[in-house]
């Protein structure tokens, strides 16, 4: 492993020079972010226009040729992969993690730059063999995000040849990835803190990533466990997860694996990765609630400690995914209750969001507005988790719509909602300037509103027993004749949302060069990345000397103080301490 | 500002479409009314928790909104009221989970006068098994499913009497509990009757099951709710649930086993017989 | 305990002073680098753990038969304990402030790792010639998985121990030469140790694991 250690010269922010080195074989940790979070961007946006093809399938089904069962399966199973992994994770950890960390501890860089810069470059080459899977022969896989064999590698599901291993290489290739970067996120947060800064002095944002973090570094492995092992069934013709089976009329050489092996490999990594894109998201929730309420975050202790606990926990609820896969029924006992012992922690989060709100001076910027939306989005999700995670009340909802409409308000709409709240608060540190406010209005209702009006509903076709990733609901005598009008108003609320997308892609670059010239601190915020000399902030971000820290991240609205925040570097007067 | 009439507009539309929903639980056909029971006590919990929430949100907003004389407490923490509301959750968590694992324990447990009924899928289609008079299945082996009618070893006396329903549609009798024991032959596949509300994955390598009984006379659709490959959407099957006397002529129409085998035999030496 | 006192304390009272003040830039003594190791051994404990309760579980199913292991990889593991005390060696060495020596011991380790990855390799052909193919059981799948597996990390032990060294000498710095014969050292006896785990392992599946402990 090779590393610099933080040793604080001058020479060290003496950054790069040429092109080359700056932007793009570079190893400063705010422009790896800004690589991280454009192509975590591009990617994700495939997957939405594959959202889009399905919805066309779902809301007006038989309209349009070039959809058939197999490729809508191959959107199905891409959307679901790229959202959750190379988009959410990617973004919150390598782009978030990776700008914020340094710059609100207080260090210079990563603790392993080159190392950060490495897990750049395999992210990329993960995404790209990703991306090539839609031209293989056969094309992409379609075996669902979670790959369950045995049909993921036999005929009969698309891709089963190019395309599951691409999708497996694929995956390995980004674990690795994730393993890099994670080693730098977690090292970092915990040794190059500057002067004063404690863990307890952290902004409730590095804590949701650092936990993620761990979190995804122990949680990863299985996933790649399984993944290899799924690899040598295919390519080998071991028998890991496939028992004796016969398939489109022929007796396959396979005998002896167990399918639910793999299954709860793949729980085990992904129970875990559901948290890995919503801790940090809850993190950075609490920050912009706090910044834009000028009030410090209510009961940080309990904050930290439910994330810590809700990370500790989510590595032994994973069978709730499985409560009707054919194991043991047993243990359903078992992972019923600890699902529902997470709910308690997550509780107390959203009780403290609101409870920040409270007695607040709230001002209602669109980082606040996307806030905002997310509570109220996750409260939704969060709730309906306790149907699925109450065993019985799962059995007739499992894998119907109820489901999906879950997930996307719980890990898929709220998170975004947090990445593009965060990008408002954040982008005029990485550019000097406002995004733009009409654009960015009109982006937010759209979003927020859309969204829910999408994914409400939905729940209701769970409740009829309409089951998911089908492609065709001909014939069905159990669905009402409304539910297909139902899937085509859906369908276009989901067109409308994705076009919002687009004035927020607009809006990036435009107000890149347009928009409003911000300072150092336009939100007036506490936190250590507002405090850079420079802004944008240069390499080796703090300039001669290190900041020192002297208090937590939250003096908003202090007693006897006239300004309605103090930053984490401003030293404790005298007598300050008699008002707390 | 806009915010909150937005939030109190989507907490009124949340509860009017919950209301007023033509889309809800399709009329129960099976003794699962307590899995409805549960799935309506959560769904008002839940829901009254979310307006709850929601309001409260919303009334903050709206009262600690940004203003000229404003200014925000500076309020650490409150661990009273953390624990008043960390207590109401978790009683109202107990409340929900406690008769949901009772209701578990009973899905898991299969009563002792319930009937065996084997359903076994393949891409993308279902066939069904009766144990026969002596209540018993015979050996399976999936390899010998292209040698023999399903698979049912040629050895084992127990399959003889065995009665093969070679079709998508299966019959049941109403008010008998019946154990579905379930068996694939090549991927994952899920037996689901949304009016039985009961559902189970079928592996392969593996027999899994769950247990119901019919309450209501009808035909009812059995869909697959576990993706299993390109023909998923299209794996249809039909429960019948009868009265004992349609049920009786329905039964006397399957063949068993043996019968099976001999009529194969039949046409084996009818086919060499002409192509002689 | 002095974590959870640490995330009790209440950090919007004053004066909680930070208890180990080593900056500018550094909240821990530790060396940076010697913890993104030991973070990293972490990660492959949790892959090599998984794998083994995979390992085990099957182990105990009914068509398992056991693995025909091959007699080599007796001669490889021996290889493998001769690189890592060569490497502590070394490490001893250049604690002594001895690099030029240290560095003699070092090749002769990383040669010796090379030659457990050929002794690998060659007890597969073995197999392989014989027809243990890795679809006949999965006993012998288990063996290519795992065996493949250690191997790539070793591999990627001696990439780097190359690699580092090579410029730790060309500096002529003999603190970094001395940290890196450390990491590298740590590396080493840690997969030993895992060598030496899955070894045990897979001399013991006749039946199941779990009896014999
Ligand atoms: C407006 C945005 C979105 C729309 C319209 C949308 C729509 C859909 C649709 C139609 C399906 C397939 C349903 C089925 O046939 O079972 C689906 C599946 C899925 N979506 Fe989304 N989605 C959106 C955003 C997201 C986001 C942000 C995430 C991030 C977590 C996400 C994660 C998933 C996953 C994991 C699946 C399951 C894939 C599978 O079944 O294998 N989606 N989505
Ligand atoms: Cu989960
Ligand atoms: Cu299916």
């Amino acid at each position: 492993m090779v590393s610099t250690n933080i040793e604080d010269s001058e020479l060290d922010s003496h950054g790069p020079q040429t092109f080359l080195t700056k932007y793009v074989w570079s190893q400063d940790h705010k422009v790896i972010a800004i690589q991280y979070m454009g192509t975590a961007t591009a990617i994700g946006l495939v997957a939405l226009v594959l959202s889009w093809f399905m919805r066309l399938q779902i809301g007006f089904p038989d309209t349009f040729d070039f959809i058939d069962s197999e490729s809508y399966y191959q959107y199905v199973t891409m959307h679901g992969m790229i959202m959750v992994i190379y988009l959410l994770t990617a973004f919150f950890l390598g782009g978030f993690g990776n700008y914020l960390i340094p710059l609100m501890v207080g260090a210079r860089d990563m603790v392993f730059p080159y190392l950060n810069m490495l897990s750049y470059w395999f992210y990329l080459l993960s995404v790209i063999i990703l991306a090539s899977s839609f031209f293989v022969p056969g094309g992409a896989t379609g075996a669902g995000w979670t790959l369950y064999p045995p049909q993921s590698i036999l005929e009969g599901t698309p891709g089963s040849d190019w395309g599951i291993i691409l999708m497996l290489v694929s995956l390995i290739v980004f674990i690795i990835a994730f393993t890099m970067g994670g080693l730098n996120y977690v090292i970092t947060v915990l040794q190059a803190r500057t002067e004063g800064m404690t863990m307890m002095r952290l902004p409730l944002t590095i804590w949701g990533i650092f936990v993620a973090t761990i979190m995804g570094l122990l949680a990863f492995p299985a996933l790649f466990v399984g993944g290899v092992m799924m690899m040598f069934d295919k390519v080998l013709g071991t028998s890991f997860f496939i028992p004796a089976i016969v398939s489109m009329g022929e007796s396959l050489e396979y005998g002896g694996g167990s399918p639910l092996l793999f299954q709860h490999l793949f729980w085990f990594f992904g129970h875990p990765e559901v948290y890995i894109v919503a801790l940090p998201g809850f993190g950075i929730v609490s920050d912009l609630i706090s910044v834009h309420a000028r009030k410090n975050i209510f009961g940080y202790r309990q904050m930290v400690w439910a994330i810590v606990i809700i990370g500790a926990l989510s590595f032994i609820v994973w069978a709730h995914h499985m409560y009707v896969s054919g194991m043991d029924p047993a243990f359903g006992f078992f992972f019923a209750i600890t699902t529902l012992i997470i709910a308690l922690p997550t509780a107390i989060k959203v009780y403290n969001w609101v409870l920040t709100l409270w007695r607040g001076n709230i001002h209602f910027t669109l980082p606040m507005l996307f806030a905002i939306a997310f509570v109220f989005t996750f409260v939704v999700g969060g709730l309906t988790g306790l149907f699925l995670g109450n065993v019985v009340v799962d059995v007739p909802l499992s894998d119907t719509y109820f489901v999906v409409a879950h997930f996307h308000m719980v890990m898929g709409v709220a998170p975004v909602l947090v990445v593009f709240g965060a990008i408002y608060h954040w982008y005029p540190k990485a550019t000097g300037r406002m995004m733009n406010q009409t654009m960015g209005h009109i982006h937010f209702w759209v979003t927020f509103i859309g969204t829910y009006l999408i994914f409400f509903p939905m729940h209701f076709l769970g409740f009829v027993g309409i089951p998911r990733r089908y492609f065709t609901f001909d014939g069905l005598d159990f669905i009402p004749e409304s539910a297909l009008t139902l899937n085509a108003a859906i369908s276009i609320a989901a067109f409308v949302v994705g076009a919002a997308q687009m004035v927020f892609l607009f809006n990036l670059f435009w107000s890149i060069r347009n928009g409003k010239k911000a300072d150092g601190n336009p939100w007036r915020a506490t936190s250590m990345e507002w405090q850079t000399p420079q802004t944008p902030p240069v390499h080796g971000n703090w300039g001669a000397s290190l900041p020192v820290v002297h208090r937590w991240a939250y003096d908003y609205s202090l007693p006897g103080v006239e300004e309605d925040f103090v930053p984490q570097t401003i030293p404790v007067a005298e007598g300050e301490m008699d008002e707390r | 500002m806009i915010i909150i009439v937005i939030i109190v507009l989507l907490v009124i539309f949340s509860v009017v479409f919950s209301f007023v929903s033509p889309w809800t639980y399709v009329p129960i056909a099976a003794d699962w009314s307590e899995i409805d029971l549960l799935l309506t006590a959560t769904l008002w919990i839940t829901g009254a928790v979310f307006v709850a929430v929601s309001l409260f949100m919303a009334y903050a907003l709206y009262k600690y909104r940004q203003s000229a004389g404003n200014r925000a407490d500076f309020e650490p923490e409150n661990k009273r009221l953390e624990l008043i509301l960390a207590v109401a959750t978790s009683v109202g968590v107990i409340a929900m989970l406690a008769p949901g694992l009772v209701v578990w324990n009973k899905y898991i447990t299969v009563p002792d006068d319930a009937k065996i009924v084997e359903a076994v899928g393949q891409q993308w289609s279902w066939a069904f098994r009766l144990p026969g008079e002596d209540g018993e299945f015979g050996l399976v082996s999936t390899h010998d499913i292209y040698e023999t009618p399903f698979g049912v070893s040629a050895s084992d006396p127990a399959g003889s009497d065995d009665i093969i329903i070679d079709d998508n549609e299966l019959h049941l009798l109403l008010g008998q509990p019946v154990k579905m024991v379930l068996r694939s032959i090549d991927v994952l596949h899920n037996f689901y009757v949304p009016q039985f509300r009961a559902k189970m994955d079928l592996v392969p390598g593996i027999v899994t099951y769950f247990w119901i009984t019919p309450t209501r006379t009808g035909t009812f659709e059995i869909i697959c709710a576990e993706l299993c490959g390109v023909g998923h959407s299209q794996m249809r099957g039909y429960v019948v649930v009868d009265e004992k006397k349609e049920y009786n002529e329905w039964l006397a129409e399957q063949e068993t086993y043996a019968k099976l085998v001999a009529n194969e035999r039949n046409d084996n030496v009818e086919y060499a017989q002409n192509s002689e | 305990m002095s974590i959870f006192r640490h995330i009790s304390t209440k950090p919007w009272l004053l004066d909680e002073r930070p208890a180990n003040v080593i900056h500018p830039g550094l909240a821990s003594r530790t060396s940076t680098t010697k913890s993104g190791l030991r973070l990293f051994l972490g990660v492959i404990t949790a892959l090599f753990a998984l794998l083994s309760v995979a390992y085990i579980e099957n182990t105990t199913l009914a068509y398992w038969t056991p693995l025909l292991e091959p007699q080599l990889l007796w001669l490889n593991t021996a290889v493998l304990v001769l690189s890592s005390l060569t490497i502590q060696r070394a490490r001893n060495l250049a604690a002594k402030d001895l690099p030029v020596q240290a560095r003699r011991l070092l090749i002769t380790s990383a040669v010796l790792a090379v030659a457990f990855l050929f002794g690998q390799m060659f007890a597969w052909l073995e197999l392989l010639q014989l027809g243990y193919f890795a679809s006949v059981n999965a006993s012998y799948a288990f063996y290519y998985l795992m065996t493949a597996l250690h191997g790539l990390h070793i591999f990627g032990g001696i990439t780097v121990l190359v690699f580092a060294l090579d410029r730790a000498y060309r500096e002529d710095n003999v603190d970094t030469i001395k940290r890196t014969v450390q990491l590298c050292a740590t590396y080493w006896h840690y997969l030993l140790l895992i060598w030496v785990v899955l070894f045990a392992m897979m001399l013991m599946d006749n039946g199941s694991i779990l009896d014999k402990i």
